[in-house]
Order: C-alpha cells, then structure tokens, then sequence
C-alpha cells in the first residue's frame, strides 16, 4: 500500500541525505538549490551532525572534502555559477579520492543567465569541467520520489567507490512538489554503503595503497596511528607527490577504472514502450517527463515512439544505447541546451540510426506536443 | 484519470498556498499529485498562479497543459489570464504557441467569486460556479485573507459536479491537508473557511 507523501524537491533531497547518513554540509545559498541548504540546516543539527554556510562555492566544496577526510559522508547543493566555482576543488576530491555529494540544481546559463528558470545545460561539464582526465557518477532524477532514491544513491557509490558524485536536477523538480510513496524510505528498507576501513595495523597502513576493487582503504584523519597524507599532487601509496612515470600511469588509470568498471553495476535507466518502437526519445531529468507523455501522444496518432529515459548519465549506458541505435530507425535527444548529451547519444549510435536533436535553453520547458511535433517530422522525413 | 488545476489570484491572496493545500488533499486522498508555480511569489503586486495535475497513478509531465478546472480569485487575474481569451491561460506564452501550452478544456469547473470576478465566459461551455467566497471570509470569518481555502471548499463540493455526483476529494482529506500545510495557530480558522466555502459552494450548485 503507498504510503503518498507531497514533498517538495528540494527537502526531499535533504531529507533523503540525512537518511543515507550525510551528517555535514558546507554551502553558499544560490538559486534554485537554497532550499537544500534551508532543510539542511534544519535537519543535521537534530542529527548530530554539522551545517556551515560558507563564504563561498569555493569554500564550501573545500569544506566538504575536509569533512570527508574526518569520516563524515558530506554533502554541498549549488546551481550554474555556483557548480563552476567548485570545479577545482572537485576536482581535487576525485584526485584525493574524497567521497562527497555536490548537488547542481540545473538553471538557465551561462554565466548568472536565468537564475530562476529551468535548464540542462551542465551534463557535460558535469563530467568535464573540472581540469585533468577523469570519470565520475553523476545521476539524474526524473521526478521527487526518484531525488530521494538517487540521492541515496549518490551517496552510497560515493562511500564505495571513495569519489565525489554529482546529483544533477533541475529548477523544475527542485522547486516542484510531488506525491512520493514514503513506504520504501523506512529506515529498515533504505540500504546504506559504508567506505571501508583499513583493515591493517598502523606500521603498515598506506592509505592510497588500492584493494581489489581498486579502491583504497583510507583511515578518517584522526584515527590513532594510522597516518595520511593527501594531495593533489600525483602520489605514490603514501600519499605523499612523487614523479614517478609508473605509479603516475597506475594512478590515472586506477581512478578511472575504478568507476569504469561498475558502470554495468551503476547503470540506471527507465525504459517505456521500447519494444516494438521504431524512434525512439533518450532523454532525463524534466525533460524526459514530457518525453514520457509525447510517446503516449504518438502512440495514439499510430508512431511506435519508446522512451530510454537515462538516470545514470555519466558512465554513460554505452551499449544500451548502441543497442537502442540497432534497434530502431530514429533517434531524438530533447534537451534543455543547445546540444550535449545529443554527441554522446550520436558517439554511442555508432551511425547505426541517425540522431535527432530538440533543443532549447531560453528557460521554458520542452511541451510534450512539441516533442510530438518533432516525432511527425522525423517519421515523415523517413518514409 | 488526469485532473488538472489552476488557482490564479492577485498577490498575497494565496493562490500558490491553495494549490499547496490541495495537492496535499490529494495525497491524502491516496491520490498522485505535482504542484508547480512560476518561482517567485508575487506578494505584494501583480497576478499569481499556482497549479495542480491530480491522478490515480504516478504523473508523467508535471505541469498543467488542460485545465479540468480554474479557481479565479480576482478581476485582475481574470482579465490578465482568462478574459477574451477562454483558451489561454499562461500569461508568459505568446499567440502562436498558446495552443500547444495551457488550455481550459471544455466542461471545465471555473470558480469564481461572484463579487470580485465579472467572468463572461460561455456558460455552456464550461461548468462555472459563482459564490461569494471573498464575502464569506471577511465577513463570516473576519479574516479576507482565508478566501483562498474558502474557495478550496467550494472547489471540492463543485467538482461532483464532473465525477457522477461524487466530489474527486474528501472534506476528510482536506481538513487533514490543511493540518499539514498552515501554521499551528491558524489551522482551526482554515478548517473552519474550508467548511463555510463547503457550505456556500452547495448553495451555488443548487442556485445553478
């Protein structure tokens, strides 16, 4: 039985942090993330944890990673100009291997750009912005209920895989309240990833020193005898900056590895009508919900439309979509942007169907008639 | 089932509060709901709105683009959104993508209080329902600024109106969402405006 609960986007991502244990945020309130940090800071002081607003995005991020390194599962919320300021130091956690969440409520850019208006326009710098290789989760919900499940998410791959994760939305769902069925976030049906510890004495503790998994044990800072050293310098076992060609390959290599080899194990994607569909929608987060309604739209004016609606962005579901290009005739990205995930889509489509593109990034949604529109098109210039 | 609404109203009379209250209904109800607004509340001047997509199962695009039913709670907002123009109620959207965004569709509920609101819409086309609601606030209840919920009782009675007799939310659901959404030391007083729209909102059916 559903247990219906209207939540508003923002606080259920709050309030699904606390759940999967976040017990400190640093954050600098911008539009249209605030009210993270407002929940945030109302719930972890009851938690026994600890809210900061910093003096800045900058600061924040590196408050989180400071946080990390004591043991806290740390999270920070942000938007557009904010989610810029914080590349570098995000890029330091992934170097540092850090576990953290960084939320990007989604509004129009760039620069300040539309401040309260919606926008998908950071899916590639979500994995790209910051400098220097490196592949990183980022997860993308499509509705509240699912901010609560991928925030959880985020923060469960986060303590695995000891790395950042980035929690995209958008103003829509952030600002948007929504009936969610609270029976399957009872504490006992919520499952929660921890970071493992050392399991070595002191004498021998090298904290960057990988397991199997190709993810090191790294003892919270603080702990009797076991000594770290971070940096985000290239770094041997000790932590400590070395040169080496070798342990700099091992390194590089390992850090994208370790993501890379559970993109199976991490791929999240919602697949509608996709059976029979001859075009078929990729699309996420605000986005993908109209996509949803224009396939049933087509469906009733007889185009065998199917929606993959991708929750696990980055890695992306490579063969999933290489499969979907040698399944169907057509292929439409809707976005809100002037055309990214639309070139990972085509990298991955491999010319197996030809990839169509809708795009917008004036701060209104995509309706789902004008999905519609589009699939007429597309199917009247194939036959 | 789909079901659609929109409260629109001048600023500070509550229209995105009303819409909060009655998605809470709905959830209440046992019923999917998602509520949006444009961001930014108008408190102090110009026209707000608030909207509501209500269903048996779990709700795919989550804004209005077929109004089931409007609660217009102004003059102001009636000519800026509704007047001349029953089709088109998004005041953002321009003349040639009107059609694909925000309709009212026909046999739609309008609301509106019968004091406030001159509405010259098509009788036949839609089930309008006029009750004094900004009326029974200020003067039944001493406060104007609980006519947002007084219409929400008018609303919930008038929507038997489209489901057979049988009203799409309870009084029960409400009183409980009301609970949830207004703070403690007004709660009695939004039950008791709920109830008086309840009332009133009988009357008009029977008048019409």
């Amino acid at each position: 039985m559903a247990k219906l609960e209207l939540k508003y986007g923002n606080h259920a991502c709050a309030e699904a942090a606390i759940l999967a244990g976040c017990r400190f945020y640093a954050g600098y309130p911008i539009t249209p993330s605030s009210e993270i940090a407002e929940r945030m800071a109302e719930l972890l002081p009851r938690h026994g944890g600890a809210f900061i607003q910093m003096e800045d995005e900058i600061a924040s991020m590196a408050a989180i990673v400071g946080a990390s390194f004591a043991g806290a599962k740390a999270m920070t919320a942000t938007s557009g100009p904010g989610f810029s300021l914080k590349q570098e130091n995000l890029g330091y956690a992934f170097m540092v291997e850090a576990p953290c969440v960084v939320v990007n409520v989604q509004r129009g850019g760039p620069s300040t750009g539309l401040p309260t208006q919606i926008g998908q326009q950071e899916i590639m710098q979500s994995l790209w912005g910051t400098h220097g290789d490196k592949l990183i989760p980022v997860f993308y919900p499509g509705n509240v209920q699912e901010i609560m499940e991928e925030t959880i998410r985020a923060f469960n791959w986060a303590e695995r895989l000891r790395t950042p994760v980035v929690l995209l939305l958008d103003e829509v769902l952030g600002h948007m309240r929504e009936t969610v069925d609270m029976e399957q976030f009872t504490p006992d049906k919520v499952e929660i990833w921890n970071r493992k510890m050392p399991e070595v004495p002191p004498e021998e503790y090298l904290p960057y020193k990988p397991g199997e998994d190709d993810v090191p044990a790294i003892a919270p800072y603080g702990t009797p005898g076991y000594r770290g050293h971070a940096t985000g310098l290239h770094h041997d076992y000790t932590g400590f900056p070395t040169t080496n060609p070798e342990m700099c390959e091992e390194l590089i290599e390992r850090l994208i590895r370790k993501v890379k080899r559970n993109q199976p194990e991490m791929e999240k994607n919602e697949e509608y009508k996709l059976d029979d569909a001859e075009v078929a929608i990729v699309a996420f987060g605000t986005t993908a919900r109209a996509a949803k309604t224009a396939v049933d739209m087509a469906r009733e004016k007889g185009i065998k439309a199917g929606l993959l609606r991708v929750v696990t962005i980055w890695p992306s579901p490579e063969e999933t979509l290489n499969k979907l290009a040698k399944h169907v005739n057509a292929i439409l990205v809707p976005e809100l942007n002037m055309g990214q995930y639309v070139l990972e889509v085509e990298r991955c489509a491999k010319g197996e169907a030809p990839v169509y593109r809708l795009n917008r990034a004036n701060g209104k949604v995509i309706y789902p008639a004008e999905i519609l529109s589009k699939l007429e098109e597309i199917v009247k210039a194939r036959v | 089932m789909r079901y659609e609404v929109r409260v629109i109203g001048s600023a500070g009379q509550g229209s995105i509060l009303a819409a909060v209250v009655l998605a809470t209904a709905a959830a209440e109800e046992g019923l999917w709901a998602t509520q949006t607004a444009s961001y930014g509340a108008a408190m102090r001047s110009g026209t707000s709105l608030g909207d509501v997509v209500i269903s048996d199962q779990q709700i795919d695009f989550p804004q209005v683009t077929e109004l089931d039913a409007v609660i217009i709670q102004s003059q102001e907002a009636y000519d800026e959104m509704v007047k001349g123009k029953p089709v088109r109620l998004d005041p953002e959207c321009g003349e040639n993508t009107a059609d694909v965004l925000v309709n009212v569709k026909p046999g739609a509920l309008v609301i509106v209080d019968e004091d406030l609101v001159q509405c010259d819409l098509d009788c036949n086309m839609y089930r309008v329902v006029s009750a004094p609601i900004a009326r029974t606030a200020a003067e039944g209840l001493g406060r104007r600024q609980v006519m947002n919920i007084v219409a929400l009782g008018v609303f919930q009675v008038a929507t038997s109106l489209q489901f057979d007799g049988k009203p799409l939310i309870s009084e029960e659901s409400f009183l409980k969402a009301i609970e949830k959404s207004v703070p403690k030391r007004f709660i009695d007083l939004n039950k008791t405006a709920f109830q008086e729209g309840v009332k009133i909102g009988k009357a008009a059916l029977q008048k019409a």
